[in-house]
């Protein structure tokens, strides 16, 4: 009697531990798989920590290591969201060589990532915020004919990614910087305190997700204090500064602000 | 037995360590298509999510049940699920925002102009163009479509006569869209004024049907809808000045009010040698146009226009010889109300206009009266997915009343010359409803139906409207565009013709465009069969005009600064009179026009364009008959219809401009030469009285303008 007991246990305890075998196994799959698509969990930090790499070495091998991986990847899953972070690196890639005086090659970098997000169908909000960047970028290589025609594209492309989804701090912080860098003469420098302070108050993102962009915030924070900062709005500058330094206590862009608020 | 008690004890408590579940699951959208990196995470648990694979695979810890499920990914409508037990393979469907969101944004700021053969004109191109002295009208003549060769700002396009074609300013038409009609010397200049304009859709054939009363093409004019800062604009010109104030009113709304005054003494001054016969003219107009936004849905915009005209110059018509004498005030009131709803748009469309003109050469005198009430009601549904549908009801009522003498014989008209009282008052309640509809059966390709018909009224034939359009894309770079269809208009009265006459044409055109990195290559071939009687000038009656074209149009940069734009046409055309099919007068084997831009900010903008074509075939005169009754000539054409030509046609153009940057405004010198080469381009004969000599009419020769205009924004 008591060998039945055990025996029912035993059975019992086997066929739980039965189940937990098979789902620890596809739990090793999913593992697996998750492998080639490790490339793309915290891309956007590793493409920013190759950009800093490559301005501390003047090369950009690993840059175009994770160029040639992602293109790679997009051979082989066809996703949209590889696209973006193609663009993504093309407009740090355009950054470096620009940086680096090779203003011919900082423009191709910079059509190539727009040439990614053009061809793409159906843009999201994501998509078209990164478009936006890109092109109000490319404004500085196409000085004469272009200049003018471009601003517009980058308005309604930004406005579309704020129309798409209404959370997302990175439309905000596009339409604002757009209108930061047009001339006052063009009717510029009129929106971006507005937009600027929208994208600050919103999530980086919504629901973390190691995949997805989370950019613009922190750029929203600089732009804001040196806006404010132009504006001689002292009160102002030093809030902003300090929200900022709380939430990205390690950003180099609003840390070297300080130096302007000293005394005032 | 202890070994047995440690092994069960050891199942049990493996038992428990293996407790924890896992759930599975696949999020797809509604295609079936896997969402890569979707957001899964328990509610109350945002930290501890995952995301899914290429395959939109998810695994997640279940910590206990019930317990509710979060989904979300961009651009997709986040989903909840109560989950409360583990189950196979959860599947997850997604439905996309995108589609609806950015349709109903983007139906507020587009018109439905993809599928259709459009070209895009905004405020920059227009101020560039070196034809069109900063009119938005006048810039539509350097496009390939535009085969206008009397150097006026009416809209002749794909070979049609301006009156086939219509303007329509935020969905309302405006008839008649030109000042100082006739005037000789200056050109003709549309009534809008560039600045309240945001966007131009030109719609060379085939225009869409939820627009009436065209059989030939659509100019499609949308005023602004965002004021981004506060300006005050002045400008001189050799014949204008003006002042444009636009002023913001809390956050979205605007108002911008103008007033432009236009006389000749300045412009006379310097070109009267090459404008001999123009004596004056004076033009002054003011402009309001307002724009509310109420919430995020609703807006009203509205505009009212008035202008007061007149002008005086020496015109030659068959043999006589005077000054021809016009003045006209007009004034129209626009109102445009719009509504966003979930998954479509609704808008309300007015239209109020008046206008009186009189008018006086040799034995002609006229008073002409003419009001038009416009109201459409439209709608527009986006809500299936690859399908949207557009609905409206229009009334379109139009009064003309003249009254005054006509000369008996068309050819005598000096002041003595017989003349007979004319009273006319003819009227139009043009009540139509329409359907539109747009397929994309695959991403790539698009197919949309429209269909337009009358409910008839007074006298009136029923008419129904037809158009099918397929729109090929297989990429950024690519576009097809086949399309054709059967219209019917109404002509809008005048002098020769002072009634309403149905007009309608059946239209195909197969348009191929390219989009390359500084390339842009655009070709069409097109077909038209035009019928109506209308009266031409020389007293014959056309019936149908039959017309074969064919347009391509190259655009390229070079370098940084560059842009050479080159387009020709080619048109066969053929008029029925009588029983005989004769060659139009725009019979054109060739129409070239080309433009070089140079812009460089620290330097200046120029814009060089040279524009040549075959000359008009004309029908001459090969003998005169004396009158003695009248004591006047009559001429006698030959029965060979259109066969001597005039030379062909040169022009060279140039237009320079520079901006200058003083603190937070602006200024804006420009200049522009019309026909630099000062070529005699024939245009038509003056005879002397017997018809045995004559003098060659040119068009515009060489004339100079210049002007600038200051801006502050603030």
């Amino acid at each position: 009697m008591k060998n039945l007991i055990v025996f029912a246990l035993l059975l019992g305890a086997c066929q739980n531990t039965g189940t937990d075998v098979l789902a620890a196994q596809s739990y090793t799959q999913q593992a697996t798989v998750f492998q080639a698509d490790n490339l793309l969990n915290g891309v956007q930090q590793k493409i920013y920590n190759a950009f800093v790499q490559g301005m501390m070495t003047q090369k950009d091998e690993q840059l175009a290591q994770i160029k040639t991986d992602l293109a790679t990847l997009y051979q082989q899953k066809n996703q949209n969201l590889i696209q973006y972070w193609r663009a993504y690196l093309a407009y740090y890639h355009a950054i470096y060589a620009l940086k680096l005086s090779k203003k011919d090659l900082a423009e191709q970098y910079t059509d190539e990532g727009i040439d990614l997000l053009d061809e793409m169908k159906g843009k999201n909000s994501e998509d078209y915020a990164m478009l936006a960047l890109l092109q109000s970028f490319s404004i500085q290589f196409k000085m004469g004919i272009k200049a003018p025609f471009i601003s517009s594209t980058v308005k309604s492309n930004a406005e579309k990614a704020m129309q798409l989804d209404k959370e997302n701090p990175r439309g905000y912080f596009v339409y604002a910087s757009s209108d930061f860098y047009t001339p006052e003469q063009y009717g510029g420098g009129k929106e971006a305190e507005q937009y600027l302070l929208k994208a600050v108050a919103l999530p980086a993102q919504k629901v973390q997700n190691a995949l997805l962009p989370s950019w613009g915030k922190e750029e929203a924070y600089e732009m804001l204090v040196k806006l404010y900062i132009k504006k001689e709005k002292w009160t102002e500058a030093k809030k902003y500064f300090q929200e900022g330094i709380a939430v990205y206590p390690n950003s180099y862009g609003i840390n070297q602000l300080a130096s302007k608020l000293v005394g005032k | 037995m202890k070994n047995k008690l440690f092994i069960l004890i050891f199942f049990l408590l493996s038992h428990l360590a293996f407790a924890q579940k896992n759930l599975l699951g696949k999020v797809v959208d509604d295609a079936k298509q896997p969402i890569f990196a979707a957001n899964v995470y328990w509610k109350n648990a945002v930290q501890a999510g995952t995301t899914t694979d290429f395959d939109g695979v998810f695994q997640l810890v279940v910590r206990q049940l019930p317990d509710t499920l979060l989904v979300s990914f961009v651009g997709y409508e986040s989903k909840q699920i109560v989950i409360n037990k583990v189950t196979d393979t959860l599947k997850i469907t997604l439905v996309s925002t995108a589609g609806l969101l950015q349709e109903v944004s983007v139906v507020a700021q587009d018109p439905i102009s993809q599928d259709f053969s459009v070209t895009k004109l905004d405020k920059i191109q227009i101020y560039t163009n070196p034809l069109a002295s900063g009119d938005a009208l006048k810039a539509i003549t350097l496009l390939p479509a535009s085969t206008n060769t009397e150097e006026t700002a009416n809209p002749v396009l794909r070979g049609s006569s301006a009156d086939r074609s219509r303007v329509v300013l935020n969905g309302v038409p405006i008839y008649n869209p030109v000042r100082n009609s006739q005037l000789n010397g200056l050109g003709n200049f549309s009534l809008f004024n560039t600045e309240i304009i945001q966007k131009m859709y030109v719609y060379a054939s085939n225009p869409p049907l939820t627009y009436g009363n065209s059989s030939a093409g659509l100019i499609e004019i949308e005023t602004i809808k965002k004021l981004p800062t506060n300006q005050l604009q002045i400008a001189l010109g050799l014949a204008n000045t003006g002042v444009f104030w636009s002023k913001k009113l809390g956050k979205k709304n605007f108002v911008q009010v103008y007033g432009n005054r236009q006389f000749a003494d300045a412009f006379l001054g310097v070109n009267k040698k090459n404008i001999p016969r123009l004596n004056n003219f004076t033009t002054t107009d003011f402009g309001c146009n307002t724009f509310i936004q109420f919430n995020e849905k609703t807006t009203w915009n509205s505009f009212v226009y008035l202008i007061d005209e007149g002008f005086s110059y020496k015109n030659h018509s068959y043999t006589y010889e005077g000054n021809n004498l016009a003045n006209k005030q007009r004034g129209f009131w626009i109102n445009n109300f719009s509504k966003k709803y979930a998954n479509s748009l609704l808008t309300f469309n007015t239209l109020a206009d008046k206008s009186r003109q009189d008018y006086s050469f040799g034995n002609i005198a006229s008073t002409v009266h003419q009001q038009q009430f416009f109201a459409a009601l439209n709608y527009k549904y986006v809500g299936f997915k690859n399908i949207s549908w557009q609905t409206g009801l229009q009334y379109d009522y139009s009064n003309y009343d003249a009254n005054g003498k006509v000369p008996i014989y068309f050819y005598a008209l000096s002041p003595t010359a017989p003349t007979f009282t004319t009273k006319n008052l003819v009227e139009n309640h043009l009540l139509e409803w329409y359907f539109y509809t747009s397929w994309d059966i695959r991403p790539e390709l698009n197919l949309s139906v429209a269909s337009r018909l009358n409910i008839p009224t007074g006298t009136q034939n029923f008419h129904n409207s037809k158009q099918i359009a397929f729109r090929y894309q297989p990429s950024n770079k690519h576009r097809w565009l086949l399309s054709g269809g059967n219209y019917y208009n109404y002509s809008t009265p005048n002098y020769l013709n002072p009634k309403f006459v149905q007009l309608d044409s059946w239209q195909f055109a197969l348009d191929y465009d390219f989009k390359g990195k500084n390339l842009d290559f655009s070709s069409a071939i097109f077909h038209k069969q035009e019928g109506g009687e209308q009266t031409l000038l020389n007293g014959l009656l056309s019936k149908k005009v039959n017309t074969w074209g064919f347009e391509v149009a190259l655009q390229k940069e070079f370098g940084k600064y560059v842009v050479l734009n080159v387009a020709n046409t080619f048109l066969s055309q053929r008029q029925q009179i009588g029983e005989k099919e004769y060659r139009t007068a725009d019979d054109m084997a060739y129409f070239v026009k080309a433009v070089a831009t140079f812009r460089h900010p620290k330097i200046a903008s120029l814009s060089v364009s040279y524009t040549t074509r075959e000359g008009r075939y004309y029908t001459p005169v090969v003998g005169a008959m004396y009158q003695p009754a009248i004591d006047t000539y009559q001429p006698i054409l030959s029965q060979e219809i259109n066969t001597a030509q005039y030379n062909a046609y040169h022009n060279v153009s140039l237009t320079v401009n520079r901006l200058f940057k003083v603190n937070k405004s602006a200024l804006i010198v420009f200049a522009s030469v019309n026909n630099l080469l000062n070529t005699q381009n024939e245009r038509q004969f003056f005879f002397d009285k017997e018809y045995k000599n004559w003098t060659v009419d040119t068009y515009q020769l060489q004339t100079f303008y210049m002007g600038a205009v200051w801006q502050w924004n603030y």
